[in-house]
């Protein structure tokens, strides 16, 4: 074992005895391309998923989150629900490490209207705070 | 577990091309990979050579510059840390991409700790702002997606391909 930590020990142990074709990097130990893939920004994550099903299955797995619990890179996002005009409801994320808004893919069974797609992620923050009010310190919490 | 004193003698590499390499005990220690020849009874550090068949002289050099200036840099205190920087942004500066990936390689083999963790932040810096199809190919990952799939990934999270820089 290379990395230290009881906590994820043994489902390391699981993900090292993959086959070589179902590794996340083929030259690489599951173990290392977990150490790298953990050190990446979260912001990332939503494009790396699309490298392989390998990679997705260990974005989504909790031992990513246990290694990045480990080496303290959690970065915790600040989600908001909003409902704008027409009863639409949308929900935003906040990475606060790139200071970046994000909006969330809509939620399955609720009225999709796309004008407010296209307006651009641009306008939102703004209407956004304006409308939560008080959340600007949760954001500041977040950030500290 | 009973040890005899630590030998003051260096401990002898042979990577896989160029000549052996000497290094101190301290730095050999760093070395899980070596380390086990080291505690092995049968090892005695005036004559054995350890090979290292699946690392390169310049990887060696470059594993063992790296624990080196670490090593010595820790004594110290804060002031330290401008120049340990910098010397952090150099030795990445002579690594071009596959160099970097066959360092991580070696340091895997190796089984040191300081440089892979350093190395695995490295990697990780170098892919966060790539495209998937970098990524893929800086690896050797096989997309095991289908086309629709692919797409489909790509449709739900459009807003996480922005910025992304092309290579």
């Amino acid at each position: 074992m290379v990395f230290q930590g009881e906590a994820c020990k043994r489902q390391r142990l699981l993900s090292s005895s993959y086959e070589d074709n179902s590794r996340l990097i083929p030259s690489l130990p599951d173990e290392i391309s977990i150490q790298i893939i953990a050190r990446v920004p979260r912001i990332s994550y939503l494009s790396l998923k699309s490298v392989s099903r390998a990679w997705k299955e260990a974005i989504l797995s909790s031992e990513l989150f246990c290694v990045r619990r480990e080496l303290g890179t959690m970065e915790e996002w600040l989600y908001v629900l909003t409902k704008v005009n027409d009863d639409k409801l949308l929900w935003y994320a906040l990475d606060p490490l790139s200071r970046r808004w994000q909006k969330l893919p809509p939620m399955p069974n609720v009225s999709s209207e796309d004008e407010v797609v296209k307006k651009g992620l641009a306008a939102l923050p703004i209407r956004m705070w304006s409308m939560v009010g008080s959340s600007i310190r949760i954001a500041d919490v977040i950030m500290n | 577990m009973a040890k005899t004193p630590e030998p003051k003698r260096t401990i002898s590499l042979k990577p896989c091309d160029g000549d052996v390499i000497e290094v101190s005990p301290m730095i050999a220690k760093q070395m899980q990979t070596i380390q086990s020849f080291i505690e092995d009874d049968s090892f005695i550090a005036t004559t054995t050579i350890i090979p290292l068949p699946n690392v390169t002289a310049f990887q060696l050099s470059k594993i063992i510059d790296y624990l080196n200036y670490h090593s010595n840099s820790k004594a110290v205190a804060d002031n330290v840390k401008e120049s340990t920087k910098k010397f952090d942004e150099e030795f990445l500066k002579e690594l071009e991409h596959d160099k970097l990936k066959e360092l991580l390689h070696a340091a895997n083999y190796l089984n040191v700790k300081e440089v892979l963790d350093f190395l695995c932040q490295a990697v990780a810096d170098l892919i966060q702002d790539k495209s998937v199809k970098f990524v893929r190919k800086f690896f050797g990952v096989v997309n095991d997606y289908s086309v629709e799939e692919e797409e489909d990934i790509r449709r739900t999270h459009a807003w996480a391909f922005e910025g992304v820089e092309e290579d």
